[in-house]
């Protein structure tokens, strides 16, 4: 799942993108309000945090045009403030959640990955298919009970097939969905990471989870 | 606004002490009035009787006298004349030896007063309240006189007389006693009258004061800007009531500071405070894209930061509560900014300071602004470039100090920003830029310190080379002495 970090703190930025990144997210992140919503118009993203004293464009700014432009992200604030007032402001121009600085990142990934599940419908914390079981909250797969060891972008790719499940997704929205738009990498990299990903499930007698429309794509049946 | 203490009651209320103050002094002028105009009509009674006393002794006298030598006269006869039973007159009358020649019928026989040879050589007239025979109380006028009329050849043959003359005075002591009751009944009216009076109009007088205390008790923690009004209230009251909502006034201002430390603290302390948290969690999740020594090295970097922040801000309200008061003395400028100057940073820095420039200020508030004026435009300036530092005489009178550094991306909006608590100018499409490790409070504490030393401190841009702009901060104002 890709996600957008609006802050304009570098060593909060820096090491949000990299706890997040490590968690199997795609990370972009912007430092202004003015990037974020250039970000916000070129891409979609499921998740955005969102701080709210940015310079160049309030975050409270920022929220209200990305409602007003309709985007579609589950928006998390992420601020210093921390009157009933500004959290109430927050919400009421747009915003999904609020967390008040400083946080844990624990706490911080349970609440992204409840937006997810929100955004996504989903109510149980687990996806699972067959004796597959996956808790994107815990960063955990299961097979049958046995853990399956997955790399951050393994666990990525397969967490939003199970969540388009029975939808066919393009080796580029893969590819968009997942990896940072900082990254040297191609698209080709899905072909790897999937072929990678059947082989470990393969394993464990599900190397067929996974099907593959060539040209076409990829999906979960 | 505070319930009144438990030993309120044992303080003395201001309404009581008046009244009884009043009370007291009333009293004791009634008193003394009273006793007064009571002697003053005694005496009065008294004169007055003592005049009657007087002339009925002189008549008796001088029938006496006049028939003294008539060889038919007797002195019993007298009484038919001065013994009117109605009145209540006496008399009675003694030759030299104590032997009674005439006495009133009303005495019944009796002594009107027992014989006084010494009176016989008392020359004055003796007047003396006295008992009369009857029981009743009477004023007497006694004296000796000579019989013998002056120039009278033949010899008086009775020699001295002495003469008692008393009236039953039961009458004038009642009216007196009535006078006394009918005075102390007056001094009684009069001091329910004052009391009341007293009460009603202290109880109107004070009662701006307690509306004043109803107005206080109204103010609280959640109205800081409630002052007491001054409208309607004596003049006397006027000057306290000012004088409490000045005190007022400095309590808001007090508490407004307070507020706005503990506010910007909480909120300039939070986003350090995840910086550093976020960091720990996940150099301990993850540590090997975080390394936990990069961790600490980060950690220190947002340390050093927030305690910038926390002596900025410190100072900062130090000045704005009036706490660092300037000590101004005698500097010679050009000592005083070479030795700010940073070392590390010295050939980077290009001086203009005219050697003689003596002026008057606080050598240790003008170096913090100088400082971190200073520091600002070896930070913020394009990288390696020159900041120029000059201090110039105006006049005799007034010096200027400025400096400028080459400005990078600051624009006219950003100038009116830059003094505002906390601002930062965003570095987010620089890319090569770095977090300046600043509190964002520098340039407020310098606007603080410049007011406090009575100087002026403007910001402009000023166009240098082609395609270049100059940050310029002037410090003026400052006094030059000879």
């Amino acid at each position: 799942m890709r996600i957008l970090i609006i802050e304009d703190s570098e060593k909060l930025r820096r090491a949000l993108t990299i706890g997040l990144s490590s968690s199997g997210f795609a990370v972009d992140a912007v430092a202004d309000g003015e990037q974020a919503l250039a970000h916000l118009r070129a891409h979609a993203y499921p998740v955005v945090l969102l701080d709210l004293m940015l310079p160049r464009l309030d975050g409270l700014e920022v929220l209200r045009i990305s409602r007003n432009e309709q985007h579609q992200a589950a928006i998390l604030v992420l601020s210093a403030r921390d009157s009933v007032l500004d959290r109430v402001t927050a919400i009421n121009l747009g915003a999904d959640d609020y967390l008040v600085k400083p946080f844990a990142f624990d706490e911080l990934l349970a609440r992204i990955n409840a937006l997810a599940r929100r955004r996504f419908e989903q109510r149980t914390p687990e996806l699972a298919i067959g004796l597959l079981t996956i808790n994107p909250a815990a960063g955990t797969a299961k097979i049958d009970g046995h853990a399956l060891a997955l790399t951050p972008r393994e666990f990525g790719v397969l967490e939003l097939m199970l969540r388009a499940r029975g939808r066919l997704l393009s080796r580029a929205l893969i590819f968009q969905s997942l990896w940072p738009l900082n990254t040297d990498a191609s698209d080709k990299v899905v072909e790897v990471t999937i072929s990678q990903l059947r082989r470990k499930l393969q394993a464990h007698g599900m190397g067929e989870l996974i099907v593959n429309r060539r040209g076409l794509g990829y999906l979960i049946e | 606004m505070s319930a009144p203490s438990a030993n309120a009651s044992a303080r003395p209320s201001l309404r009581r002490v008046l009244m009884l103050r009043l009370l007291l002094v009333t009293a004791a002028v009634a008193l003394v009035g009273t006793a007064l105009i009571d002697v003053s009509i005694d005496r009065e009674i008294q004169r007055h009787t003592d005049r009657e006393l007087g002339a009925q002794a002189t008549v008796l006298q001088r029938l006496i006298v006049a028939n003294i030598g008539r060889a038919d006269f007797s002195v019993s006869e007298i009484a038919v004349r001065l013994g009117d039973p109605a009145r209540t007159a006496s008399y009675q009358l003694w030759n030299s030896e104590g032997r009674v020649l005439a006495r009133a019928p009303n005495l019944k026989g009796a002594d009107l007063v027992a014989f006084n040879p010494a009176a016989l050589t008392q020359p004055k007239r003796e007047y003396a309240d006295l008992p009369m025979p009857s029981g009743a109380n009477g004023r007497m006028l006694r004296y000796a006189f000579n019989p013998t009329p002056p120039g009278t050849s033949a010899a008086p043959v009775r020699g001295l007389l002495l003469l008692a003359v008393a009236h039953d005075v039961s009458d004038l002591i009642v009216l007196e006693h009535r006078l006394d009751w009918a005075l102390v009944g007056t001094i009684f009216a009069l001091l329910t009258t004052v009391s009341l009076a007293t009460w009603m109009v202290l109880s109107r007088q004070l009662a701006p004061l307690r509306e004043l205390v109803s107005a206080a008790d109204k103010i609280g923690p959640d109205t800081p800007a409630a002052r007491l009004s001054v409208a309607g209230l004596p003049q006397e009251l006027e000057p306290l009531v000012r004088k409490f909502n000045a005190i007022l006034q400095r309590m808001e201002s007090g508490l407004t500071r307070e507020r706005l430390l503990t506010r910007d603290l909480a909120h300039e302390l939070r986003t350090p405070l995840a910086e550093i948290r976020s960091m720990i969690d996940i150099s301990t999740r993850f540590p090997n894209e975080l390394p936990n020594a990069e961790c600490l090295e980060e950690i220190s970097g947002v340390a050093t930061q927030m305690e910038s922040i926390i002596s900025s801000l410190l100072l900062l309200t130090r000045l704005e509560a009036g706490l660092e008061a300037p000590a101004r003395t005698r500097i010679a400028l050009s000592e005083l900014l070479n030795d700010l100057l940073p070392r590390a940073h010295l050939a980077r820095i290009h001086c203009e300071i005219a050697e003689a420039l003596v002026i008057q200020s606080d050598p240790t508030l003008l170096a913090v602004v100088v400082r971190n004026l200073l520091g600002n435009a070896l930070l913020h300036g394009q990288e390696g470039s020159q900041v120029a530092l000059r201090a110039v005489a105006l006049n005799d009178s007034s010096v200027q100090i400025e400096i400028s550094n080459f400005a990078v991306g600051l624009t006219e909006h950003d100038l009116g920003q830059m003094q505002r608590r906390f601002w930062q100018r965003a570095i987010a499409d620089d890319e090569s830029a770095q977090p300046t490790g600043g509190s964002g409070l520098g340039l407020a504490v310098c606007k603080s310190i410049a007011s406090i030393l009575g100087l002026s401190l403007e910001f402009s841009l000023r166009a240098a080379e082609p395609d270049q702009t100059r940050f310029v901060a002037v410090l003026g104002g400052l006094t030059r002495i000879a």
